[in-house]
Protein backbone atom coordinates (compact mmCIF):
# COMPACT_ATOMS: atom_id res chain seq x y z
CA UNK A 1 0.00 0.00 0.00
CA UNK A 2 0.95 3.61 -0.40
CA UNK A 3 2.66 5.45 2.36
CA UNK A 4 0.09 8.20 2.90
CA UNK A 5 2.08 9.93 5.61
CA UNK A 6 4.37 11.30 2.91
CA UNK A 7 1.47 12.94 1.07
CA UNK A 8 0.01 14.39 4.22
CA UNK A 9 3.38 15.89 4.96
CA UNK A 10 3.53 17.76 1.62
CA UNK A 11 4.03 21.45 2.21
CA UNK A 12 1.80 23.39 -0.13
CA UNK A 13 2.43 27.11 0.18
CA UNK A 14 -0.91 28.77 0.77
CA UNK A 15 -0.86 32.52 0.28
CA UNK A 16 2.91 32.64 0.32
CA UNK A 17 4.66 35.36 -1.64
CA UNK A 18 8.21 36.37 -2.28
CA UNK A 19 8.13 39.63 -0.40
CA UNK A 20 10.59 42.47 0.03
CA UNK A 21 9.74 45.64 1.98
CA UNK A 22 6.03 44.85 1.84
CA UNK A 23 6.02 44.26 -1.92
CA UNK A 24 5.04 40.84 -3.28
CA UNK A 25 7.68 40.58 -5.96
CA UNK A 26 6.15 37.51 -7.62
CA UNK A 27 2.76 39.22 -7.95
CA UNK A 28 4.34 42.42 -9.26
CA UNK A 29 6.43 40.46 -11.74
CA UNK A 30 3.49 38.43 -13.10
CA UNK A 31 1.31 41.56 -13.17
CA UNK A 32 3.90 43.34 -15.27
CA UNK A 33 4.14 40.32 -17.57
CA UNK A 34 0.33 40.33 -17.94
CA UNK A 35 0.28 44.11 -18.58
CA UNK A 36 3.09 43.66 -21.08
CA UNK A 37 1.20 40.93 -22.94
CA UNK A 38 -2.03 42.96 -23.02
CA UNK A 39 -0.39 46.21 -24.13
CA UNK A 40 2.11 44.43 -26.41
CA UNK A 41 -0.53 42.50 -28.34
CA UNK A 42 -2.71 45.62 -28.25
CA UNK A 43 -0.05 47.84 -29.82
CA UNK A 44 1.09 45.14 -32.23
CA UNK A 45 -2.50 44.63 -33.39
CA UNK A 46 -3.37 48.36 -33.43
CA UNK A 47 -0.42 49.10 -35.72
CA UNK A 48 -1.61 46.51 -38.20
CA UNK A 49 -5.34 47.05 -37.71
CA UNK A 50 -7.14 47.13 -41.00
CA UNK A 51 -10.69 47.81 -42.08
CA UNK A 52 -10.25 45.03 -44.60
CA UNK A 53 -9.76 41.38 -43.68
CA UNK A 54 -8.58 41.37 -40.03
CA UNK A 55 -5.81 39.15 -38.67
CA UNK A 56 -6.66 36.54 -36.02
CA UNK A 57 -5.23 38.77 -33.29
CA UNK A 58 -7.27 41.73 -34.51
CA UNK A 59 -10.32 39.49 -34.68
CA UNK A 60 -9.87 38.45 -31.03
CA UNK A 61 -9.48 42.07 -29.92
CA UNK A 62 -12.41 43.16 -32.05
CA UNK A 63 -14.55 40.40 -30.59
CA UNK A 64 -13.75 41.53 -27.03
CA UNK A 65 -14.13 45.23 -27.79
CA UNK A 66 -17.28 44.67 -29.88
CA UNK A 67 -18.97 42.56 -27.18
CA UNK A 68 -18.14 45.07 -24.45
CA UNK A 69 -19.21 48.00 -26.65
CA UNK A 70 -22.57 46.31 -27.29
CA UNK A 71 -22.95 45.50 -23.61
CA UNK A 72 -22.16 49.10 -22.59
CA UNK A 73 -24.42 50.55 -25.30
CA UNK A 74 -27.32 48.31 -24.21
CA UNK A 75 -26.92 48.76 -20.46
CA UNK A 76 -25.69 52.35 -20.22
CA UNK A 77 -26.38 54.06 -23.54
CA UNK A 78 -24.03 55.95 -25.84
CA UNK A 79 -23.27 58.58 -23.16
CA UNK A 80 -21.11 56.11 -21.27
CA UNK A 81 -18.72 55.07 -24.05
CA UNK A 82 -15.86 55.94 -21.69
CA UNK A 83 -16.69 52.79 -19.68
CA UNK A 84 -15.56 50.67 -22.64
CA UNK A 85 -11.78 51.08 -22.09
CA UNK A 86 -12.20 50.29 -18.39
CA UNK A 87 -14.19 47.12 -19.07
CA UNK A 88 -11.85 46.04 -21.88
CA UNK A 89 -8.81 46.62 -19.65
CA UNK A 90 -10.44 44.63 -16.84
CA UNK A 91 -11.34 41.74 -19.11
CA UNK A 92 -8.04 41.51 -20.98
CA UNK A 93 -5.83 42.02 -17.94
CA UNK A 94 -7.73 39.48 -15.81
CA UNK A 95 -7.84 36.98 -18.69
CA UNK A 96 -4.10 37.15 -19.33
CA UNK A 97 -3.31 37.25 -15.60
CA UNK A 98 -5.47 34.15 -15.02
CA UNK A 99 -3.84 32.28 -17.88
CA UNK A 100 -0.32 32.99 -16.65
CA UNK A 101 -1.00 30.20 -14.19
CA UNK A 102 -0.65 27.58 -16.92
CA UNK A 103 3.01 28.51 -17.42
CA UNK A 104 5.55 26.58 -15.38
CA UNK A 105 6.51 28.74 -12.44
CA UNK A 106 9.82 30.16 -11.29
CA UNK A 107 9.27 31.40 -7.80
CA UNK A 108 7.92 28.67 -5.62
CA UNK A 109 8.94 25.25 -4.62
CA UNK A 110 6.12 24.03 -6.84
CA UNK A 111 6.22 24.09 -10.57
CA UNK A 112 3.68 26.77 -11.36
CA UNK A 113 3.64 30.52 -11.85
CA UNK A 114 1.02 32.02 -9.56
CA UNK A 115 -1.54 34.27 -11.22
CA UNK A 116 -1.37 37.85 -9.99
CA UNK A 117 -5.14 37.53 -9.64
CA UNK A 118 -4.49 34.89 -6.96
CA UNK A 119 -3.20 37.78 -4.85
CA UNK A 120 -5.76 40.10 -3.24
CA UNK A 121 -3.52 43.10 -3.99
CA UNK A 122 -4.46 43.04 -7.68
CA UNK A 123 -8.11 42.10 -7.18
CA UNK A 124 -8.58 44.78 -4.52
CA UNK A 125 -6.95 47.32 -6.83
CA UNK A 126 -9.34 46.43 -9.66
CA UNK A 127 -12.36 46.47 -7.36
CA UNK A 128 -11.40 49.79 -5.77
CA UNK A 129 -11.15 51.41 -9.20
CA UNK A 130 -14.59 50.06 -10.12
CA UNK A 131 -16.01 51.13 -6.74
CA UNK A 132 -14.67 54.69 -7.02
CA UNK A 133 -15.70 55.14 -10.66
CA UNK A 134 -19.21 53.71 -10.24
CA UNK A 135 -19.86 55.86 -7.18
CA UNK A 136 -18.53 58.90 -9.01
CA UNK A 137 -20.88 58.10 -11.89
CA UNK A 138 -23.73 57.72 -9.40
CA UNK A 139 -23.01 61.14 -7.87
CA UNK A 140 -22.78 62.67 -11.34
CA UNK A 141 -26.07 61.10 -12.43
CA UNK A 142 -28.08 61.71 -9.24
CA UNK A 143 -26.33 64.72 -7.72
CA UNK A 144 -24.69 64.53 -4.31
CA UNK A 145 -28.06 64.77 -2.51
CA UNK A 146 -29.60 62.13 -4.71
CA UNK A 147 -26.60 59.88 -4.16
CA UNK A 148 -26.99 59.89 -0.39
CA UNK A 149 -30.76 59.82 -0.61
CA UNK A 150 -30.74 56.63 -2.66
CA UNK A 151 -29.31 54.73 0.34
CA UNK A 152 -32.53 55.67 2.15
CA UNK A 153 -34.81 54.61 -0.63
CA UNK A 154 -37.95 52.65 0.25
CA UNK A 155 -38.13 50.62 2.40
CA UNK A 156 -36.18 53.11 4.50
CA UNK A 157 -35.55 50.63 7.30
CA UNK A 158 -33.35 48.69 4.89
CA UNK A 159 -30.78 51.46 4.63
CA UNK A 160 -28.05 49.60 6.60
CA UNK A 161 -28.41 46.78 4.09
CA UNK A 162 -28.17 49.25 1.21
CA UNK A 163 -24.90 50.53 2.62
CA UNK A 164 -23.59 47.02 3.20
CA UNK A 165 -24.65 46.12 -0.34
CA UNK A 166 -22.62 49.01 -1.68
CA UNK A 167 -19.54 47.90 0.26
CA UNK A 168 -20.15 44.26 -0.61
CA UNK A 169 -20.03 44.99 -4.33
CA UNK A 170 -16.29 45.70 -4.58
CA UNK A 171 -15.48 43.15 -1.88
CA UNK A 172 -17.29 40.35 -3.68
CA UNK A 173 -15.79 41.43 -7.01
CA UNK A 174 -12.30 41.18 -5.55
CA UNK A 175 -12.75 38.07 -3.45
CA UNK A 176 -14.66 36.08 -6.10
CA UNK A 177 -11.81 36.50 -8.55
CA UNK A 178 -9.15 35.96 -5.90
CA UNK A 179 -10.85 32.85 -4.49
CA UNK A 180 -11.25 31.16 -7.84
CA UNK A 181 -7.68 31.71 -8.95
CA UNK A 182 -6.19 31.12 -5.52
CA UNK A 183 -7.89 27.74 -5.16
CA UNK A 184 -6.94 26.88 -8.73
CA UNK A 185 -3.32 27.55 -7.84
CA UNK A 186 -3.56 25.37 -4.74
CA UNK A 187 -5.01 22.55 -6.88
CA UNK A 188 -2.06 22.80 -9.26
CA UNK A 189 0.39 22.79 -6.36
CA UNK A 190 -1.37 19.76 -4.95
CA UNK A 191 -1.31 17.89 -8.27
CA UNK A 192 2.38 18.64 -8.70
CA UNK A 193 3.13 17.46 -5.18
CA UNK A 194 1.80 14.04 -6.29
CA UNK A 195 4.76 13.56 -8.61
CA UNK A 196 7.08 11.56 -6.32
CA UNK A 197 4.47 8.90 -5.58
CA UNK A 198 1.67 9.24 -8.12
CA UNK A 199 3.51 10.72 -11.08
CA UNK A 200 1.07 9.15 -13.60
CA UNK A 201 -1.94 10.79 -11.94
CA UNK A 202 -0.06 14.06 -11.80
CA UNK A 203 0.91 13.93 -15.47
CA UNK A 204 -2.68 13.17 -16.49
CA UNK A 205 -4.55 15.50 -14.18
CA UNK A 206 -2.25 18.55 -14.11
CA UNK A 207 -2.90 19.49 -17.77
CA UNK A 208 -6.60 18.64 -17.37
CA UNK A 209 -6.84 20.90 -14.35
CA UNK A 210 -4.83 23.66 -16.04
CA UNK A 211 -7.21 23.60 -19.02
CA UNK A 212 -10.18 23.72 -16.67
CA UNK A 213 -8.49 26.56 -14.80
CA UNK A 214 -8.13 28.45 -18.10
CA UNK A 215 -11.86 28.06 -18.57
CA UNK A 216 -12.50 29.34 -15.04
CA UNK A 217 -10.10 32.20 -15.69
CA UNK A 218 -12.00 33.25 -18.83
CA UNK A 219 -15.33 33.03 -16.99
CA UNK A 220 -13.98 35.12 -14.09
CA UNK A 221 -12.63 37.77 -16.47
CA UNK A 222 -16.00 37.91 -18.19
CA UNK A 223 -17.91 38.10 -14.89
CA UNK A 224 -15.70 40.91 -13.55
CA UNK A 225 -16.13 42.99 -16.74
CA UNK A 226 -19.87 42.28 -16.93
CA UNK A 227 -20.44 43.16 -13.26
CA UNK A 228 -18.47 46.39 -13.72
CA UNK A 229 -20.91 47.41 -16.46
CA UNK A 230 -23.87 46.27 -14.35
CA UNK A 231 -22.67 48.25 -11.30
CA UNK A 232 -22.39 51.28 -13.56
CA UNK A 233 -25.96 50.62 -14.66
CA UNK A 234 -27.17 50.41 -11.04
CA UNK A 235 -25.22 53.58 -10.26
CA UNK A 236 -26.82 55.71 -12.98
CA UNK A 237 -30.38 54.40 -12.70
CA UNK A 238 -32.48 57.19 -11.26
CA UNK A 239 -35.72 55.28 -10.63
CA UNK A 240 -34.59 54.14 -7.18
CA UNK A 241 -33.84 50.50 -8.03
CA UNK B 1 14.18 38.23 0.32
CA UNK B 2 11.80 36.24 2.43
CA UNK B 3 8.77 34.12 1.85
CA UNK B 4 6.02 35.77 3.83
CA UNK B 5 2.96 33.91 4.94
CA UNK B 6 0.92 36.56 6.71
CA UNK B 7 -2.88 36.75 6.30
CA UNK B 8 -3.35 36.49 2.58
CA UNK B 9 -6.63 38.43 2.63
CA UNK B 10 -4.87 41.59 3.82
CA UNK B 11 -3.24 43.69 1.12
CA UNK B 12 0.25 45.15 1.48
CA UNK B 13 2.30 47.72 -0.43
CA UNK B 14 1.88 45.63 -3.57
CA UNK B 15 -1.63 47.07 -3.80
CA UNK B 16 -0.20 50.48 -4.83
CA UNK B 17 1.88 48.93 -7.61
CA UNK B 18 -1.08 46.88 -8.86
CA UNK B 19 -3.37 49.92 -8.77
CA UNK B 20 -0.92 52.09 -10.71
CA UNK B 21 -0.23 49.30 -13.22
CA UNK B 22 -3.94 48.79 -13.80
CA UNK B 23 -4.64 52.52 -14.22
CA UNK B 24 -1.76 52.77 -16.71
CA UNK B 25 -3.21 49.83 -18.67
CA UNK B 26 -6.67 51.48 -18.70
CA UNK B 27 -5.18 54.79 -19.82
CA UNK B 28 -3.01 53.34 -22.60
CA UNK B 29 -5.80 51.08 -23.82
CA UNK B 30 -8.33 53.90 -23.89
CA UNK B 31 -5.99 56.47 -25.38
CA UNK B 32 -3.83 54.59 -27.89
CA UNK B 33 -5.14 51.11 -28.58
CA UNK B 34 -8.94 51.08 -28.55
CA UNK B 35 -9.41 54.03 -30.95
CA UNK B 36 -7.25 52.17 -33.47
CA UNK B 37 -9.44 49.07 -33.13
CA UNK B 38 -12.74 50.89 -33.07
CA UNK B 39 -12.04 53.00 -36.19
CA UNK B 40 -11.45 50.04 -38.54
CA UNK B 41 -14.37 48.20 -36.93
CA UNK B 42 -16.71 51.10 -37.65
CA UNK B 43 -15.21 51.53 -41.10
CA UNK B 44 -15.74 47.84 -41.84
CA UNK B 45 -19.29 48.01 -40.57
CA UNK B 46 -19.89 51.02 -42.81
CA UNK B 47 -18.39 49.09 -45.73
CA UNK B 48 -20.62 46.12 -45.00
CA UNK B 49 -23.67 48.37 -44.68
CA UNK B 50 -22.74 50.02 -47.99
CA UNK B 51 -22.19 46.66 -49.66
CA UNK B 52 -25.56 45.45 -48.42
CA UNK B 53 -27.24 48.63 -49.63
CA UNK B 54 -25.48 48.25 -53.00
CA UNK B 55 -26.60 44.65 -53.25
CA UNK B 56 -30.15 45.71 -52.45
CA UNK B 57 -29.97 48.40 -55.12
CA UNK B 58 -28.55 45.96 -57.66
CA UNK B 59 -31.34 43.52 -56.84
CA UNK B 60 -33.92 46.24 -57.30
CA UNK B 61 -32.37 47.22 -60.64
CA UNK B 62 -32.29 43.63 -61.79
CA UNK B 63 -35.97 43.28 -60.88
CA UNK B 64 -36.73 46.47 -62.80
CA UNK B 65 -34.77 45.26 -65.80
CA UNK B 66 -36.68 42.00 -65.74
CA UNK B 67 -39.97 43.88 -65.58
CA UNK B 68 -38.83 46.00 -68.53
CA UNK B 69 -37.77 42.89 -70.41
CA UNK B 70 -41.11 41.23 -69.76
CA UNK B 71 -42.94 44.36 -70.86
CA UNK B 72 -40.90 44.62 -74.06
CA UNK B 73 -41.35 40.94 -74.86
CA UNK B 74 -45.07 41.30 -74.22
CA UNK B 75 -45.25 44.31 -76.51
CA UNK B 76 -43.25 42.50 -79.17
CA UNK B 77 -45.59 39.55 -78.93
CA UNK B 78 -48.64 41.77 -79.31
CA UNK B 79 -47.03 43.55 -82.20
CA UNK B 80 -46.08 40.28 -83.87
CA UNK B 81 -49.60 39.01 -83.46
CA UNK B 82 -50.92 42.20 -85.02
CA UNK B 83 -48.48 41.95 -87.92
CA UNK B 84 -49.46 38.35 -88.55
CA UNK B 85 -53.13 39.27 -88.37
CA UNK B 86 -52.60 42.14 -90.81
CA UNK B 87 -50.62 39.91 -93.14
CA UNK B 88 -53.38 37.33 -93.02
CA UNK B 89 -55.95 39.99 -93.73
CA UNK B 90 -53.92 41.35 -96.60
CA UNK B 91 -53.37 37.89 -98.00
CA UNK B 92 -57.09 37.21 -97.73
CA UNK B 93 -57.84 40.48 -99.44
CA UNK B 94 -55.30 39.78 -102.18
CA UNK B 95 -56.77 36.33 -102.67
CA UNK B 96 -60.28 37.76 -102.90
CA UNK B 97 -59.11 40.37 -105.40
CA UNK B 98 -57.34 37.77 -107.50
CA UNK B 99 -60.37 35.60 -107.37
CA UNK B 100 -62.59 38.45 -108.42
CA UNK B 101 -60.21 39.34 -111.25
CA UNK B 102 -60.12 35.74 -112.37
CA UNK B 103 -63.89 35.56 -112.29
CA UNK B 104 -64.14 38.77 -114.29
CA UNK B 105 -61.56 37.44 -116.75
CA UNK B 106 -63.52 34.25 -117.02
CA UNK B 107 -66.72 36.17 -117.59
CA UNK B 108 -65.01 38.30 -120.17
CA UNK B 109 -63.50 35.31 -121.97
CA UNK B 110 -66.74 33.45 -121.86
CA UNK B 111 -68.72 36.42 -123.17
CA UNK B 112 -66.10 37.16 -125.86
CA UNK B 113 -66.22 33.56 -126.93
CA UNK B 114 -70.05 33.69 -127.04
CA UNK B 115 -70.00 36.76 -129.26
CA UNK B 116 -67.42 35.13 -131.51
CA UNK B 117 -69.42 31.95 -131.73
CA UNK B 118 -72.55 33.93 -132.49
CA UNK B 119 -70.79 35.95 -135.19
CA UNK B 120 -69.35 32.80 -136.72
CA UNK B 121 -72.68 31.12 -136.53
CA UNK B 122 -74.28 34.09 -138.15
CA UNK B 123 -71.63 34.14 -140.85
CA UNK B 124 -72.16 30.45 -141.42
CA UNK B 125 -75.90 30.95 -141.64
CA UNK B 126 -75.39 33.81 -144.09
CA UNK B 127 -73.10 31.62 -146.13
CA UNK B 128 -75.46 28.75 -145.93
CA UNK B 129 -78.41 30.89 -146.89
CA UNK B 130 -76.53 32.34 -149.83
CA UNK B 131 -75.46 28.93 -151.01
CA UNK B 132 -78.98 27.56 -150.52
CA UNK B 133 -80.43 30.42 -152.56
CA UNK B 134 -77.89 29.86 -155.28
CA UNK B 135 -78.59 26.19 -155.20
CA UNK B 136 -82.31 26.74 -155.31
CA UNK B 137 -82.01 29.09 -158.22
CA UNK B 138 -79.71 26.70 -160.03
CA UNK B 139 -82.12 23.88 -159.42
CA UNK B 140 -85.02 26.02 -160.55
CA UNK B 141 -83.14 27.03 -163.69
CA UNK B 142 -82.49 23.42 -164.47
CA UNK B 143 -86.12 22.56 -163.86
CA UNK B 144 -87.58 25.47 -165.72
CA UNK B 145 -84.97 25.38 -168.43
CA UNK B 146 -84.60 29.06 -168.67
CA UNK B 147 -83.16 31.93 -166.82
CA UNK B 148 -84.67 33.28 -163.82
CA UNK B 149 -84.53 36.83 -162.81
CA UNK B 150 -82.22 36.44 -159.84
CA UNK B 151 -83.06 39.78 -158.47
CA UNK B 152 -86.77 39.15 -158.62
CA UNK B 153 -86.52 35.74 -157.02
CA UNK B 154 -83.98 36.41 -154.38
CA UNK B 155 -86.35 37.99 -151.93
CA UNK B 156 -88.75 35.15 -152.36
CA UNK B 157 -86.09 32.56 -151.79
CA UNK B 158 -84.82 34.31 -148.75
CA UNK B 159 -88.28 34.49 -147.28
CA UNK B 160 -88.70 30.80 -147.88
CA UNK B 161 -85.43 29.98 -146.23
CA UNK B 162 -86.46 32.08 -143.25
CA UNK B 163 -89.68 30.23 -142.99
CA UNK B 164 -87.87 26.90 -143.13
CA UNK B 165 -85.37 28.09 -140.60
CA UNK B 166 -88.12 29.34 -138.32
CA UNK B 167 -89.94 26.05 -138.52
CA UNK B 168 -86.72 24.11 -137.75
CA UNK B 169 -85.91 26.41 -134.77
CA UNK B 170 -82.87 28.14 -136.20
CA UNK B 171 -82.50 31.79 -135.19
CA UNK B 172 -82.95 34.01 -138.27
CA UNK B 173 -82.96 37.52 -136.93
CA UNK B 174 -81.43 38.96 -140.07
CA UNK B 175 -84.04 37.48 -142.46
Amino acid sequence: MFDTSHILAVNIPVGDHITRSGFNLDTIYTTLVACGIVLGTGFYMARRATAGVPSKLQLIWEMVVGTIQDQVATALGPKYRRVVPLAVAIFMLILVADWIEILPGLFHNTDYAPSPTADVNLTYALAIVVFVLTNAASIRARGLGGYFKHFFRKPVAMFPLHIIEEIAKPLTLALRLFGNLFSGGIMIALLISFIPRFWAASIIFTPVWKLFDMFIGAIQAFIFALLTILYYQFAIETDGH
Amino acid sequence: MLVASSNFLVPNSTFIVELVAFLIVVFILGRYILPRIQAPMEQRQATIRQALADAEEAKRRAAEAEEEYKRIVGEARTQARRVVEEANKMAEQARAERRQQAEQEYERIVSTAGVEVEAQSRRAQEELRKQAADLAIAVAEKVLGEGIDRGAQASFINRTIDQVAASSGVATENA
